[in-house]
């Protein structure tokens, strides 16, 4: 963590500004978050397109895998189990650097998953409480901002961090999603 | 810089919090208030002795405020095979404190349902395909005289009713019946003498 820290702090200055950078030739990046990967137990891959060397967009999609969510959504300590999330996203670069270099963006996340109520069922003489699952998809456009520094002009670590209201169906969806990432990729 | 990562770690920390909003709770739990499941037999006078028996009789259908038909208890808790609840008994000593009485090495007479019984009594009224209640029904012995008195309040958030929780297996629903009780003093003790 304290090289982390160091790494961050001793980085490049935020406005010192450089031209003809290799690295801003590379116009596409592909990144995993290996913060997703192991805190929430979610595969979380990205792709960024660099237009300019201010704006890129980009697309970022993620499956759960974890099994500890599963069982914890099962056992009614969560009622929503998030599966699947694509986000398309918009930056922009908000520092001269190209190594390392702070960037906001927008972005709008297609989420999906199920949640689980508790109902009460009558047969008009009876009745009985029962958990009923049902799956939920909604869209939440949210910001972010985040920070990348960039080693051998191709490889990168990003940090992210961001949220988004879901908007669609939010008695069922989660009210917030979360855009948090340590991201590690390559930039050709 | 430093700001920079500062607002970090505020961010993270204030969306971590937010992200907690529908997450929180136990959504396979659900709460009933009833009336009267529990009995004591007997008035307030016992003679040492003889045992002070709880009863509890629970019937598969119940009736649930707010709704005219009967909740079925035993359907909604995928078949759970008992309903426990808990209470302890207190004696009051020459300075007026009230002691715990120990039932660790006492032989509780259980005729009915189970128990398991230590500094409390831990009850399990078991279900009875053949007259679709739960049923427990046991008594302690009361060994010496004094000032007595019964508190149903032990492992449950309930002050002055009596807490069942029901023994669901899996994931099926945990049903938790509320119920008051009579006898009960504003702080929830059931209070009785026993005589020489």
């Amino acid at each position: 963590m304290k090289k982390l820290l160091l790494l961050l702090l001793c980085g490049t200055p935020l406005f010192a500004q450089e031209t003809g950078s290799p690295i801003a030739e590379k116009k596409n990046e592909v990144r995993l978050d290996v913060l997703s990967a192991v805190a929430y137990g979610k595969a979380n891959l990205s792709y960024e397109r660099f237009l300019s060397d201010d704006w890129s967009v980009g697309l970022t999609g993620s499956f759960s895998f974890s099994d500890k969510f599963d069982k914890d959504f099962d056992r009614g300590y969560r009622n929503t189990l998030p599966k699947t999330e694509i986000i398309p996203y918009v930056r922009y670069r908000l520092s001269d650097s190209f190594k390392s270099y702070y960037f906001v963006e927008v972005f709008a996340s297609l989420n999906s998953g199920d949640y689980k109520e508790m109902i009460r069922d009558s047969n008009g003489a009876t009745a009985i409480y029962r958990i009923n699952k049902e799956g939920y998809f909604d869209v939440a456009p949210g910001a972010s901002i985040g920070y990348k520094v960039y080693f051998a002009e191709k490889f990168v670590l990003e940090f992210l961090a961001g949220a988004g209201f879901n908007l669609l169906d939010p008695d069922k969806s989660p009210d917030v999603v979360t855009r948090l990432g340590i991201n590690v990729g390559y930039r050709f | 810089m430093k700001q920079f990562i500062k607002y970090l770690f505020a961010t993270s920390l204030v969306l971590s919090l937010f992200s907690c909003d529908d997450e929180d709770g136990f959504y396979n739990e659900k709460y009933v208030d009833t009336t009267q499941l529990v009995t004591i037999d007997g008035d307030s006078e016992f003679h040492a002795g003889e045992n002070l028996y709880v009863g509890s009789s629970i019937p598969r259908y119940i009736s649930e405020p707010g709704f005219s038909d009967l909740l079925d208890i035993y359907g909604t808790t995928g078949g759970a095979t008992a309903f426990t609840f808990s209470y302890i008994l207190e004696k009051q000593d020459i300075d007026g404190e009230w002691i715990f009485v120990d039932f660790t090495d006492v032989s509780i007479d259980v005729q009915e349902g189970s128990a398991e019984n230590g500094s409390f009594i831990l009850a399990h009224a078991e279900y009875s395909q053949t007259t679709d209640e739960y049923n427990y029904y046991g008594g302690i012995p009361l060994a010496s005289a004094g000032e007595y008195r019964l508190s149903f309040g032990v492992n449950s958030d309930s002050t002055n009713e009596v807490e069942f929780r029901s023994e669901s297996s899996g994931n099926n629903i945990n049903l938790n019946l509320i119920s008051d009780m009579a006898g009960l003093d504003a702080n929830g003790y059931y209070h009785f003498t026993v005589l020489p």
